[in-house]
């Protein structure tokens, strides 16, 4: 098992390997943060199937080996040929068809017709489910946003930003707690601020978010 | 009010401290992102792909795979089944 991890256009994969993390802390850092798209792409595709309510134990197993197929990937995914997402949302329509085959040949573990039979939520129209995958991804966009700012500043600089400026704590407080002048915690918050805006301005993080 | 991606990623982004509301979408992404962290079903899966990364890869012994699996146009195939490799 020595496959490299796929060159993400959300850098925040390449900048973990370049910082000498080991690579399970790479990987499972990965997932972390983007657990709910991966998980919503197989919920979706399943659907697309006609396979809903599927089973807990099927949907984790699914997950799991897209994030294994992520990890294995003979080739390096390309940002110049496409967004990142709609790769990972294609590798989950392949694992789910590949989920459907084994439970289809599997005796004991066939499909449950009524699993199938009846939907979630027969009203739930497809441009929904797409608007809930790409929700889930903007939110883990934003994650591994502040993640990458997080590595790039001191760790008491992001820890005053997330204090006074995410958790709303006053500013007063964190100064205290932090045993420094006001001004100090709101320079954190710019910094952490300004560096959020540089990075988010660089073009892989764009495509991902343009519409297709 | 700006959204946060108004903010950071429209054509007009905006520059200074960020919208108030901008600034709650930011924190809730985070601790959305967080909340499934802590989940066991989180804990399940990460158990899984490690225990799934220790075995040899499949699709070198008769592996499974959708009929229609087929690489994106134009991208290179991040993990083509073993049914279309031979």
């Amino acid at each position: 098992m020595a496959a490299a991890f796929p060159d993400t256009p959300v850098t925040l994969v390449t900048q973990l390997a370049k910082s000498g993390i080991d690579r399970n802390r790479l990987w499972s850092t990965f997932f972390d943060l983007y657990h709910e798209p991966i998980e919503m792409a197989v919920c979706n595709a399943f659907r697309r199937v006609g396979w809903h309510n599927v089973p807990a134990e099927v949907l984790e197993d699914t997950v799991a080996e897209v994030v294994v197929s992520l990890l294995r990937a003979p080739m390096i995914y390309d940002p110049a040929k496409g967004k990142f997402r709609n790769y990972l949302y294609q590798l989950a329509n392949w694992r789910v068809k590949d989920r459907l085959k084994i439970s289809c040949r599997e005796q004991e573990r066939r499909v449950p017709l009524e699993s199938v039979a009846e939907p979630e939520d027969p009203t739930e129209p497809s441009a929904q489910l797409v608007a809930r995958e790409e929700e889930a991804f903007r939110a883990s966009m934003l994650a591994a946003l502040l993640e990458e700012v997080r590595l790039s500043v001191a760790p008491k600089t992001y820890l005053m930003f997330e204090m006074a400026y995410l958790k709303k704590m006053p500013p007063v407080d964190v100064a205290r707690f932090f045993n420094v002048k006001r001004n100090v915690v709101d320079n954190a918050v710019y910094r952490i601020i300004e560096k959020l805006r540089t990075l988010a301005a660089q073009s892989p993080y764009r495509q991902e978010l343009q519409t297709d | 009010m700006k959204t946060i991606w108004e903010e950071l990623f429209g054509s007009r982004h905006g520059t200074g401290p960020l919208t108030p509301r901008a600034t709650r979408e930011l924190a809730d992404a985070v601790t959305r992102v967080e909340t499934l962290q802590q989940t066991a079903g989180h804990q399940r899966i990460l158990g899984l792909i490690q225990r799934k990364l220790q075995e040899p890869p499949a699709g070198e012994g008769g592996a499974l795979s959708g009929e229609e699996s087929k690489p994106a146009p134009g991208w290179d195939s991040p993990s083509q089944p073993a049914s279309e490799k031979k």
